[in-house]
C-alpha cells in the first residue's frame, strides 16, 4: 500500500515533467494543419487506485493541472479540464464495471483489466478531457470547428502514446 | 450545523468539484488576457440585456403612476390651452377672472355601460375632488357627457349615449346651433338636429360645442358630419355625426369646471323672471 502511494507520486511527478518539458514542445504542424497536440498527463488521474477517495482524486487533479498550467503558462485551463476528468472518472469506472467487479485496491491498468477495457476507459476519459480542455481554451463555442478538430486529432495522437506506454511498461500500478 | 455537515459529507465531491471549477475559471479569466476579454465582452452583453429587461419591467410596473401624472399634466395643459383660447377671443376685456374661466379635474372611469339605450358612466372622482352635478365631461379627443349625481368619491355621468342627453352643438365656421342627440344604437354615431336647411354644410365638416350651455367651453371638437338629409315636411337637417372619441374604449376623462357658470345662470334666470 505504501509503495503504491510512493510509486503513484513518482509517476505523477515524472509524467508532469515529461509533459511539461518534452511533449509540450512536440507539435506537428503542416501548413495550416496544426491540430495535433500531445497530452499524456491525464494518465496520472486515470491510473489512480480505484479506491482513492473522490475528494482526494479531485484535489490531486487540481494540483497536477495547476503544475501543468505552470509549464504552459495558461493559468487554470488544464486544471479545470483535469478536475472535470477526475470528476467524471468515477462515473466512467462505474459504467465500465466488468461482471467480476474491480479489485478496488489497485489501479485500473491495461495489464489488469485487458486491452479492450483499457482502450474504452482511456478513450472516453481522454476524449472528454481534450474536448473540455480545447473548449475552455477557446472559451467560446464560436470556434466550434477548431475545438472539434483539435480534440479529434490530439485525441488520436495522445491515445496512441498512452496505449504504447501501457503496453511497454506493463506495470501493475 | 449537523445538517450542513451531513450535506457536505454526502455531496462533498460535487461541491469540491464546483469549487475547484470556480477557482479555475477565476484564474483563467484573471490571468489569461484573451479569456478575460471574451468573458468581459460576454458579461457586458448579458448584463446589458438583463438591465434592459429589468428596465422595461419596472417601466411597466410604473405605468399606473405615470398614467396618473400624465393625466394630471394633461388637465393642466388643457387648462392653459382652452383658457388661452378664450382670452384671445375676448382679448379686449382684461378681466383676470376670465383667464381662469375653466379648470379641469382628471378622472378615471370606473364603470360604464355602452350597449343599452340609456347608458351611464361612473367616474372615480366625487365632491371631495371638486366634482359637482351638471359639469361637462370631456376626453382628449372629444366630449363624453354631463355629470348628474355626485357623491363624496364618485360621480355619475349621463354620457352622449343616453336617450335624454342633449348637447348644444354647432358646426365649425357656422353660427347655427342645434341639439346633439343619440337616436342610433351605434355608439359612434350621434344625430344633430335643428340646423336650418339653408345652412350650407357638407360631409366632413367638424361639429363642435357651441358654448351656449355654460357646461362645455366653446369650440371643443365632437365629431364630423358623415351623412345629412332634410326630413320630409321639415325645415331642418337631420345630420349624422361620427364622434371623434370611441366611448367604448375610454378610461380617462376630465371634468370641466366653469367658474363663471353660476354668475351666468343667475343672470339668465333673473332675465326670465
Amino acid at each position: 500500500m505504501n509503495s503504491l502511494i510512493t510509486k503513484s507520486v513518482i509517476r505523477a511527478v515524472l509524467l508532469v515533467l515529461l509533459q511539461g518539458l518534452v511533449f509540450r514542445r512536440i507539435a506537428f504542424q503542416m501548413g495550416d494543419f496544426a491540430f495535433i497536440h500531445l497530452f499524456i498527463y491525464p494518465i496520472i488521474i486515470l491510473l489512480l487506485p480505484i479506491r482513492t477517495p473522490k475528494i482526494l482524486q479531485i484535489t490531486i487533479a487540481f494540483v497536477v493541472g495547476l503544475s501543468i498550467d505552470a509549464f504552459y503558462s495558461s493559468y487554470g485551463i488544464h486544471a479545470s479540464a483535469l478536475v472535470f476528468t477526475a470528476y467524471i472518472r468515477n462515473f466512467v469506472i462505474k459504467l465500465l464495471e466488468p461482471y467480476s467487479g474491480y479489485n478496488v485496491d489497485e489501479s485500473p491498468t491495461l495489464s489488469r483489466l485487458g486491452f479492450s477495457w483499457f482502450l474504452s476507459y482511456a478513450s472516453l476519459l481522454f476524449f472528454t478531457h481534450l474536448f473540455f480542455y480545447f473548449a475552455v481554451e477557446a472559451f467560446s463555442f464560436v470556434f466550434f470547428f477548431e475545438i472539434l478538430m483539435n480534440t479529434i486529432f490530439s485525441f488520436i495522437a495522445s491515445i496512441l502514446i498512452v496505449m504504447l506506454y501501457q503496453l511497454i511498461f506493463r506495470s501493475d500500478y | 450545523m449537523k445538517n450542513i455537515l451531513l450535506i457536505f459529507i454526502k455531496y462533498g465531491t460535487h461541491l469540491l468539484f464546483i469549487a475547484f471549477q470556480i477557482i479555475c475559471f477565476t484564474l483563467i479569466i484573471n490571468s489569461n488576457k484573451e479569456h478575460g476579454d471574451i468573458y468581459n465582452n460576454t458579461k457586458s452583453i448579458f448584463f446589458e440585456n438583463l438591465n434592459n429587461n429589468v428596465d422595461q419591467l419596472s417601466d411597466y410596473l410604473k405605468l399606473d403612476d405615470q398614467n396618473d401624472s400624465l393625466i394630471r399634466e394633461n388637465a393642466k395643459l388643457m387648462d392653459i390651452l382652452i383658457n388661452q383660447r378664450i382670452t384671445t377671443v375676448v382679448d379686449t376685456i382684461s378681466d383676470t377672472l376670465l383667464l381662469k374661466q375653466y379648470s379641469f379635474i382628471p378622472a378615471e372611469i370606473c364603470n360604464k355601460t355602452i350597449h343599452l339605450r340609456n347608458n351611464y358612466f361612473t367616474l372615480c372622482v366625487g365632491s371631495m375632488d371638486g366634482a359637482k352635478p351638471m359639469m361637462g365631461v370631456i376626453s382628449a379627443e372629444g366630449i363624453v357627457g354631463i355629470t348628474t349625481k355626485v357623491s363624496d368619491h364618485f360621480s355619475q355621468v349621463i354620457p352622449l349615449l343616453h336617450s335624454q342627453s342633449r348637447i348644444s352643438a354647432s358646426i365649425r365656421g357656422l353660427d347655427f346651433f342645434g341639439n346633439l342627440v343619440w337616436k342610433d344604437s351605434n355608439p359612434r354615431i350621434m344625430t344633430l338636429e335643428t340646423i336650418p336647411k339653408h345652412a350650407s354644410i357638407s360631409i366632413g365638416d367638424v361639429v363642435v360645442t357651441s358654448g351656449y350651455s355654460s357646461i362645455f367651453p366653446k369650440d371643443l371638437p365632437i365629431g364630423t358630419i358623415s351623412n345629412f338629409e332634410i326630413a320630409k315636411g321639415s325645415s331642418n337637417y337631420v345630420i349624422d355625426v361620427t364622434l371623434f372619441n370611441d366611448l367604448n374604449n375610454l378610461s380617462y376623462a376630465y371634468l370641466v369646471n366653469n367658474r363663471l357658470k353660476e354668475e351666468r345662470l343667475n343672470l339668465e334666470n333673473n332675465t326670465n323672471e
